[in-house]
This record gives structure tokens, sequence and C-alpha cells, in this order.
């Protein structure tokens, strides 16, 4: 819910406790919407993200917080606020840190509040903090390399993964990306963003970007609405590019989500897929919101599952 | 069958992304291209730790897509030293693509991808004999007809599974037999 304060101050709160798909699409985008519509800011508005109850979250929620400042600063110079825990409410934004949202945030926003000293941030996770895939393509896969690198290594060293699962994440992470390139405007500019955290049986990690999004790359080529789109997206062989033999990368991703016992929320244009891995089970919505949230929002939680699961 | 062993080199051990895959690909064209009629490029994937099914669809599906379709005729394509994770990957790219390929590991072999089951077993008999004919294939599968072991041979020379050279002289009616050779027994 949105509330004015003087001066013309914008909040976009999270009420829940955990930044997470549910926070960022249910609470936070319906506020951003309804700011972004009905208010008419102008450049001496503030507005503020105001994330002091959270305690914790996943790369979903915390990416999409940065999706939305990327997209306030691009309409206009706004002063942004990220507002934090007071000192008092320390542990409060160790997941936070963790997860580097107030560091994504310089830049765009002012930081208020407390961050705790890194050498306090001992977890018993790991995380792959919120990073910016370069715009240059050559440079994106140096950055996936040294990602799957150390995701392979935490995975295998510290949590024990076979190689195999350890493979599929890599495999579902590398192919998400990629595909942020394949649906971007040819030539245009590409941002992207990704962030991870596992833990000792699941990995959950985001891959979001501000392009144009999966429906209206595909819209050309096929007369379905938004969310069929994003399954149209999942076949093989179908991909933005429209070049012979792309596509596989989505297709496997939905493969490795079934074996991993995983789930993969897609949202995108006025699409929202959810992939039950276990089920095997689709569920498709059509989101109502006054326009959409450009580019793809993309979360996924592979579980490790034991030998005969694996199977 | 010659096979000439092509070590794929991936920095930091992983093979990423399709323009990674592209320029593999091209380096193993022109191999193929050099190497002599009748002989296999074994693709070594040993110095490699993770490759992804982008990458896996340019360097072994597109590959054997140029082969099937004539480009380098009678040059052929094996994996080896294959890991479970490069099978996972190199498999799902196969299957979408439609193709199969011969697996090495040391003196085991496999077929990895998408091949009915009757090509299969023929496959089988061709690599347990090393060399065979028409005749032979049918003798030995009980097929029907010795058009049904034919059309097998014919379809397999052309995925690109064995390899065949002329078989004595010309056929009545301006045909010509071959006997087929398994694309794994290797000779210097």
């Amino acid at each position: 819910m949105e509330t004015k304060l003087a001066q013309r101050t914008f909040v976009l709160r999270s009420r829940s406790t955990e930044l997470n798909d549910r926070a960022f699409d249910s609470e936070l985008l319906p506020q951003f919407f309804h700011l972004f519509h009905r208010k008419s800011l102008s450049s001496l508005d503030r507005v503020v993200f105001d994330l002091r109850s959270v305690t914790w979250g996943n790369p979903y929620g915390a990416l999409g917080v940065v999706l939305m400042a990327e997209v306030l600063r691009d309409y206009s110079p706004w002063a942004l606020e990220l507002w934090l825990g007071q000192p008092q409410q320390l542990k409060r934004n160790t997941w936070l840190a963790h997860i580097g949202l107030p560091q994504a945030m310089t830049g765009l926003a002012t930081v208020v509040g407390h961050l705790q000293d890194e050498a306090q941030l001992a977890t018993r996770y790991r995380y792959l903090p919120i990073t910016t895939l370069p715009k240059n393509r050559s440079e994106q896969m140096k950055l996936l390399k040294d990602v799957a690198f150390g995701s392979h290594e935490v995975l295998v060293r510290d949590f024990q993964y076979d190689a195999v699962q350890a493979g599929r994440f890599i495999t579902a992470l590398s192919e998400l990306c990629t595909n942020i390139y394949d649906h971007s405007t040819p030539g245009g500019e590409v941002r992207g963003f990704i962030a991870m955290q596992a833990y000792q049986d699941a990995v959950k990690f985001a891959v979001m970007d501000l392009g144009i999004g999966i429906p209206k790359s595909l819209r050309s080529r096929y007369e379905l609405d938004d969310p069929q789109l994003i399954l149209k997206a999942f076949e093989p062989g179908v991909s933005g590019r429209m070049q012979e033999g792309r596509g596989l990368g989505l297709t496997r991703v939905c493969e490795i989500v079934e074996r991993q016992d995983g789930i993969l929320n897609i949202r995108s244009g006025r699409g929202k897929v959810l992939l039950l891995g276990r089920q095997r089970r689709r569920e498709v919505h059509t989101l109502q919101h006054q326009s959409t949230f450009p580019g793809t929002q993309i979360g996924i939680l592979l579980h490790r599952v034991g030998p005969k699961e694996n199977s | 069958m010659k096979h000439v062993r092509h070590p794929l080199k991936a920095e930091m051990g992983y093979l990423i992304g399709r323009e990674e895959g592209v320029r593999l690909k091209e380096a193993i064209c022109r191999e193929l291209e050099q190497l002599e009629p009748n002989s296999a490029l074994v693709l070594d994937f040993g110095e490699v730790d993770f490759i992804d099914v982008s990458c896996a669809d340019e360097l072994v599906v597109k590959v054997l897509a140029r082969l099937q379709a004539g480009e380098f005729p009678d040059r052929f394509l094996v994996l080896s030293n294959l890991k479970p994770q490069h099978r996972e990957n190199v498999e799902a790219a196969l299957s979408v693509g439609g193709k199969a390929v011969f697996v090495k590991n040391g003196k085991e072999w496999t077929t990895l991808g998408e091949l009915i089951s009757s090509y299969r077993d023929a496959l089988e008999v061709v690599n347990r004999h090393q060399v065979i004919t028409a005749r032979e294939l049918y003798e030995s599968m009980h097929y029907e007809t010795i058009n049904e072991s034919s059309t097998k041979l014919s379809a397999l020379y052309k995925l690109c599974l064995i390899a065949r050279e002329p078989f004595r002289r010309p056929v009545r009616g301006g045909g010509r037999q071959f006997r087929y050779l398994s694309i794994l027994h290797e000779t210097d």
C-alpha cells in the first residue's frame, strides 16, 4: 500500500518479513503500478523502498527491488531511498547484506539504515550477491564461467552435491542468462541481473532483465496471449531470434526443474507461469495490472534430490 | 577406420553458450574437411568439466547435421571420455535434433540420442562383425527380406553411424553393392 508523507514522499513497502516471489509479485508490484499510473510524479518527489520489516527472502524478491529502482530511474531523476532496519535491528539486515541489495542499489538510491560488519555475516548459506550482467556478450560468458566455477565449487565441496546435479544448476543458470540476449531487441541494450543463494538441500537463483520480454519477442509469430507465449518459449526450437536450432535452453531448464523437484516462476508482459517440478504441473496466470513491467523475471528453486529420484 | 583425436579445449574447463559452440564447431569442421575418407574424428571431452545444452547443440548436433547433409562425405564423428554431466546435456540436444552419435569410453561404446530400436539392433551387429554385407546382416538378424537389411544399412550410413565401401563388381541393372564397416573399429 502506498502512503503519502509530507513533501510528496511515496513509499513502496514490503510488509512481509520475507522478500520473496510473493512479496514482489503481490505486494510491491501493485504498489509500483499504482504509483506509476495514478500519481503525477515530479522530479522533486521522493520514492522510498521501505524494507525495514524484511529479515529474509530470496533472489527473486531482492532482484525485483533493483529492477523497480532501475525502471523508476529510467523515467525521471526522482530521489530514491532504500530504508533498512535501525541499529537495534542489525540482525534483520543480515540477509539483505548477503544478497547484496544495498550494494546493488548504490548509485540508484540513497541507503538509509545500518548494515552489519561483513565479519559478522557468518552464514551456513552461500550467496552470489546481485550481479549485473555485462552488456558485452563475451564478457557475459566470462562472468558466467566464473559464476559456474564458483557455484560448482560451493555445491560439490561445501554441500556435497554430485557433479550431475551441480551441472544441472549451472545449465539452468547459463541457459536463462543466454536467453536474456535471445529475447532482447536486436542491437538493443541488454540489462540483466543475476543472484543466487544456496543451502545444504536447495539452490535458489533469479535471472531478470529489462528487455522487451518474451511475449513481445514472440508475438509476431504466434497469436497467443502472454502466458501462452511464455509456455511457447519453453518448446524446443522457439526463440526470440528465430534462428534454426535455437531455443533448446528453456526446454532443458524445464526438464531440470522436473528432475530436481524444483519450482520455476517466470513472469513477462501480462503472463506469469509457475512450473512445479515434482507434480509436473503448470500454473498459468494472466496478470491484471494496469500495465506491464518490462523484461522477464525468472526465479528458480532446485532441490538436491536423492539417487533414486535422480535416476 | 582411421581415428583422429580432437581434444576439446575449454577455458576453465567450461563450455558455455552457443558462441563458444560455434567457434569450436568451425574448428571441428575444418578438421573433418582435412580427414581422409573413411576416417572418424573423435571428440575428446577429457579436459571438459562442463558443457551446456546450447554449446552441445552446436558442436555435436550441428556437426552431425553437416555430416549427414554430405558436406564431408565418408567422414564420421565419435565422442569420447564423456562424464555423466556431459552425457545429459549432449543427449538433450541430440533428442531435440533427432540425431544419434557414438560415445566411446575405452573399449566400451554406446549410442547417445535418437535412434529407433531396430536400427540399434542392426548397428550392434555391424559393430560386432566390424565389416558386413547386406546378406550377412539379413542372415544374422533373420529379416524377412534382404531388402530390409539393405534399407537398414543404407539408413545407418546416411545417419553417419556406419561407413561403406564398394564391394565386388557392379550388379546387374547398374546397381552397386557395398560392404559396411563399423566406424568404431580403429585401424592404423
